[in-house]
């Protein structure tokens, strides 16, 4: 810890003279903004993790249907863990097959945890609470109370959701998506509605959505208000400015997420139909409901909100990777302000594409044409943000650390998704390519290799200035490659099987689906071969590279294990840091004590320059943070310029 | 730690963080209001049914929103007070701002409560009949020798509990039942639960995999045939009309006979809006309303029409307006009130003393007789019945959803403002200036709430 850090008040004290006291305090009621960021990174890895076990079991599902999982009869066997896992999984895996009914809930919850509370809690919540303040030279959020109500908000629905698994019913089954009107009919023959699945998956988003509208509220009046001296809207590092952007985006697309959420609740316990249309009938019989509603509306409300939410899972990664690179090459951004215009331009059309998920309900070719044109037009500043990474390598000396070697990782895979998309966008192309697995492998290679990449960035990143200690750097590379290999693996194969008409929920693979899936290629016959030196007897069909991916899917939860080591014995045993700026780089964070007390900073910090001063001609330093007047002297506050003042009426 | 600008404005953008903060909040509320305003006209757009007009009490509609127009200005006048440090005027019209948010709801519990006592029967050709059910409805079968239900091994949806689900539809008292061991026990809690073990423990020494616990039956056979009176809600799924078997919610099946399934009901409107041929609605028939009511319909049918031709005569023989684009014209057509047992005599000429059509539904009381028609309806004809509750249509679904939404934020305002007011007294005489920011943020909300009123009253009232 730096001497700075000492002289400040709150630093030491916490550690030793209340530790009995203060302990609740400091780390579970806490109002302090980057505990509550550690909090949901903490949260946030550990949904991520429970998803992608559930995403285990369905690539073994997938790969070998009608086949029990390896080691299932070992692990119910366990004394607790195995009690736990009967209850949650084994009761609907008779003999450890996993039968449709619970792969429709892996299915579904897969999904939803890793959406709503693996990514947005870490790749939003959690690094825009730890650093967004620092950044901006802030002692705390605007309004701390209620940052901490906001987690507990989170911290409920998620419970929520995990505790579904454990009802009578079983979690939810109808996809994340949760469309209507399957979803507002089925299972409804129970004791009561209230302890069902579904219903709880419903509370919980109401819960979790409320908790991001808190949140987000907290983040804008702290960006808006809370500025250091200097910090000039475009002196602002881009990631404040993305996590911003990201805010709105919460704040105004989740609200109508929250009344399909509420609608659909009214459906299912009150008898409402909402999204039921008139004459509906179920098994031979007509249901008794009142009729009138619209299965379309549920859609059109979803999606308001589900497609704005892509970028509030992909921002937080451009974010971190703003940071990471420029850090990195020891090369300023390039092109700030264009990628500032951009991210505000993305944030405004994300609002204008919802209805490209909808191509196929038959909305109208005038509605179609329409989100055709605005969704082309939106990768416009997707590739405007993605070049301007790009372009920022160029001419650096780049360190390799594990935060590069992911953030440069992300650069390819996320343009691999991308590009990807562009063929969905076209309605004559997504009539055949709607519900496969080629969207699955579109959307996967955006916020897996993409987004999770950047993620993993940023928790090697800013590791240091949390806990004083850098992660292990060979662990870290141990992590990395493993991953991208997985990542590959498991999604690139996911486009062949799509373009060849796999529909994304089967729950056997494809496997009585012969006419489909018996078509073949080089790629299935390269695929056969490879693992026909293994004496592994695998199909040269497209059935085949199911083995394929579940593989895939084994090597990248073998990679995540150097990560887990890492990450928790770096705390005591990483290396130390030998200042409170390991990297040299040139934001406010690394200008507060490591780690930063409650309060933050130890001085009054003052912004004379923008935010990614790297390598400035005839210094000689390669960095000039932006809170010094000249190297290695902090500005006084008179260096900054008096504020505008408001003109009032 | 104090955070700045918590009481005093930033110079460059002349805000208080909190006061940033309940915008933003707002704006949030208009897209989460706005996404239900949407919906409303989504469905009401694309209704395949009469969408239903004219139908709440507008009179409590007009003096709810007296009441939060009033409170709006009593919370504007709390938080000058403050500013002017007038504390005994703040808490004099802080309290009359929650009196009027009590005020309201005590209001709308009136309207909500008249819904839920108030019925629609939809019969097969679309006509609807509305009223009240003076007996409730429950469908009554005999015969019942035995229970015989399905015990889950482990927690499931669906789990056999006679004693609560089945029992308290017995007409009766509970007869003795015998087991399949042959035993003869009284049915209750205790002596279910032991023998549910029983069975299970049965069931567990024959499962191959000691976590894994298979489904087993119980049989129970009463001592003397039973009778079960039971609502439609209460069975898992609806019975059919001649069925002989009855399955309970909690999985108990049951087989008997039906005895008696007719629903009866005072009749308090006629609807034949979605009737194909109004006339010969099954409404009419002799043994429901019968032909004095169908000609009471006609007359009033042909009168509105003959109003119609005169107020929107085109002078060329045709009408300037179509009536059926007109939803208020229809109801005019098609919406008989029903407020006396028979139809009054109509004179011959002009129809003189037409009375008044009366109050919408909710003000009728509790006592009906000799007021309505009384039928009684066979199951065969009823396609759909429901009380004015959100199961009725999409209209009553999103009127229930929308003020219930901003029911739960009168009641969350008004909680803050009394928090303001009960326990903000030293903040209020210590820091008098952020307590006016609190107010002022607290009563920014009290608006918002105000306003989404004041769109919801003319939409569902009104329009």
């Amino acid at each position: 810890m730096s001497a700075a850090a000492t002289t400040h008040d709150h630093s030491h004290d916490h550690g030793h003279d209340h530790h009995e006291l203060s302990f609740i305090k400091k780390y579970i009621w806490s109002t302090d903004h980057k505990v509550i960021g550690i909090q949901y990174a903490v949260s946030g890895l550990l949904f991520l993790l429970l998803g992608f076990f559930l995403m285990m079991l369905m690539r073994w599902s997938i790969a070998y249907p009608g086949q029990p999982i390896p080691g299932f009869g070992f692990v119910t066997s366990l004394p607790i863990i195995g009690d736990l896992f009967q209850e949650m999984i084994g009761r609907w895996a008779p003999g450890g097959v996993v039968n449709g009914e619970l792969y429709n809930m892996l299915g579904a919850m897969h999904g939803t945890i890793m959406v709503f509370l693996g990514i947005v809690p870490l790749g939003f919540a959690g690094f825009v609470n730890f650093v967004m303040p620092l950044q901006i030279g802030t002692i705390d959020m605007a309004f701390p109370r209620l940052n901490m109500w906001s987690y507990w908000l989170f911290f409920i629905s998620g419970v929520m959701m995990f505790a579904s698994f454990f009802l009578g019913t079983g979690s939810v089954q109808t996809g994340w998506t949760m469309y209507s009107p399957l979803a507002s009919t089925t299972g409804l023959a129970v004791t009561n509605v209230w302890m069902h699945g579904h219903t709880w998956w419903l509370l919980a988003m109401v819960f979790n959505i409320s908790a991001s509208l808190l949140g987000s509220v907290n983040v804008i009046t702290t960006v808006i208000n809370l500025r250091a001296k200097g910090m000039t809207w475009m002196r602002m590092p881009f990631f404040c400015w993305a996590m911003f952007i990201v805010s709105f985006l919460l704040l105004l697309a989740f609200p109508p997420l929250e009344v399909a959420a509420l609608l659909q609740l009214m459906d299912r316990v009150f008898g409402a139909s909402f999204f039921l249309p008139t004459g509906l009938m179920e098994g031979g019989q007509h249901l008794d409901i009142a009729g009138g509603g619209s299965p379309l509306l549920y859609q059109h409300l979803f999606w308001f909100l589900a497609h704005p939410e892509v970028y509030v899972l992909i921002l937080p990664a451009f974010a971190i990777l703003t940071e990471v690179i420029p850090a990195n090459t020891r090369r300023p951004l390039w092109g700030y302000k264009a990628m500032v215009y951009a991210a505000l331009t993305l944030g405004f059309l994300s609002f204008l594409v919802w209805a490209h998920h909808m191509y196929l309900t038959g909305m109208g070719t005038m509605m179609s044409t329409y989100f055709q044109i605005t969704t082309v037009l939106i990768s416009v500043p997707s590739v405007i943000l993605l070049t301007g990474l790009m372009i920022s390598l160029w001419g650096g000396s780049i360190r390799f650390t594990p935060q590069m070697l992911f953030a440069s990782a992300f650069l390819p895979m996320f343009g691999i998704g991308g590009l990807t998309g562009l063929p969905l966008a076209f309605t004559f192309i997504d009539l055949a390519l709607h519900d496969t697995y080629y969207v699955i492998g579109h959307f996967h290679y955006v916020v897996a290799p993409g987004t999770i990449f950047g993620l993993f960035a940023g928790v090697y990143h800013w590791y240091p200035k949390a806990t004083g200690r850098i992660m292990n750097d060979f662990l870290g590379k141990l992590h990395f490659w493993p991953s991208l290999l997985g990542m590959n693996m498991i999604f690139a194969p996911m486009f062949i099987q799509g373009m060849g008409g796999f529909h994304r929920r089967w729950y056997d693979g494809g496997k009585y689906f012969e006419q489909t899936s018996s078509a073949s290629n080089w790629f299935t016959e390269l695929n056969s071969g490879f693992f026909g030196l293994f004496g592994m007897d695998v199909p040269n069909n497209l059935l085949g590279l199911n083995v394929l991916m579940s593989v895939g899917a084994f090597v990248l939860a073998l990679g995540q294990v150097p990560f887990i080591l890492n990450f928790f014995l770096s705390i005591k045993g990483g290396k130390k840091v030998e200042n409170d700026n390991p990297w040299g780089a040139t934001t406010l964070e690394w200008a507060a004590p490591t780690p930063p007390p409650h309060g933050n900073f130890d001085f009054e910090p003052v912004v004379v320059r923008g935010p990614y001063e790297y390598s400035v001609p005839g210094m000689d330093q390669d960095f000039f943070p932006q809170w010094e007047s000249e190297p290695g002297k902090r500005a006084e506050p008179s260096a900054a310029p008096a504020p505008v003042v408001a003109a009032h009426h | 730690m104090d955070i700045p600008y918590t009481v005093s404005a930033r110079p460059d953008t002349g805000l208080y963080n909190a006061k940033v903060g309940i915008w933003l909040f707002l704006a949030s509320e208009v897209m989460l209001f706005g996404g239900l305003f949407s919906s409303y006209i989504f469905l009401r757009v694309g209704a395949d049914y009469p969408w239903p007009v004219h139908e709440l009490n507008v009179t409590l509609g007009f003096i709810n929103t007296l009441v939060l127009i009033g409170s709006s200005v009593t919370v504007l006048l709390a938080w000058a007070s403050i500013k002017l440090r007038k504390f005994g005027a703040y808490k004099v019209y802080m309290a009359i701002t929650i009196a009027c948010a009590m005020t309201f709801m005590v209001i709308k519990s009136f309207e909500y409560k008249a819904k839920f006592e108030h019925y629609s029967v939809t019969l097969t050709d679309g006509t609807i009949l509305t009223g009240h059910l003076p007996h409730g409805f429950e469908i009554e079968f005999g015969d019942v020798k035995e229970l015989s239900m399905t015990i889950s091994g482990k927690t499931s949806a669906v789990d056999a509990d006679p004693v609560g689900y089945v029992l308290p539809y017995l007409k009766g008292t509970a007869p003795k039942f015998k087991t399949e061991a042959g035993a003869e026990i009284e049915l209750n809690k205790e002596s279910f639960a032991a023998l549910k073990a029983e069975v299970l423990t049965a069931a567990k020494a024959k499962a191959s995999n000691p976590k894994e616990l298979p489904s087993t039956t119980i049989k129970l056979v009463a001592a003397t045939p039973m009778t079960f009176s039971v609502p439609m809600s209460k069975f898992l799924a609806r019975p059919a009309l001649d069925a002989k078997s009855f399955t309970f919610r909690d999985g108990t099946s049951v087989e008997g006979k039906i005895i008696n399934d007719k629903m009866t009901l005072e009749v308090d409107g006629l609807d034949v809006r979605g009737t194909p041929d109004k006339e010969k609605s099954l409404a009419f028939n002799e043994h429901y309303l019968g032909t004095a009511w169908k000609n009471a319909f006609i007359h009033q049918r042909d009168e509105a029409i003959a109003e119609f031709k005169k107020e929107f005569d085109d002078g060329k023989g045709g009408t300037s307006r179509d009536p059926k684009k007109s939803a208020t014209q229809q109801k005019k057509l098609f919406y008989v009130h029903i407020h006396s047992a028979t139809p009054e005599a109509h004179a011959e000429e002009g129809g003189a003393h037409k009375s008044e059509a009366h109050a919408p539904a909710e003000d009728h009381g509790a006592t009906h007789a000799g007021h309505h028609p009384e039928v009684k309806l066979e199951r065969k004809d009823v396609q759909f019945f429901s009380n004015f509750t959100p199961k009725l249509n999409s209209y009553y679904a999103i009127y229930f959803t929308l003020t219930g939404l901003h029911g739960l934020h009168v009641i969350a305002g008004a909680l803050v403002l009394t928090y303001f007011l009960v326990c903000d007294g030293r903040r209020l005489r210590e820091d008098p200036e952020h307590m006016a920011n609190r107010v002022e943020v607290g009563g920014l909300f009290w608006h918002f709430v105000d306003l989404v009123w004041i769109f919801l009253f003319p939409l569902l009232y009104l329009l």
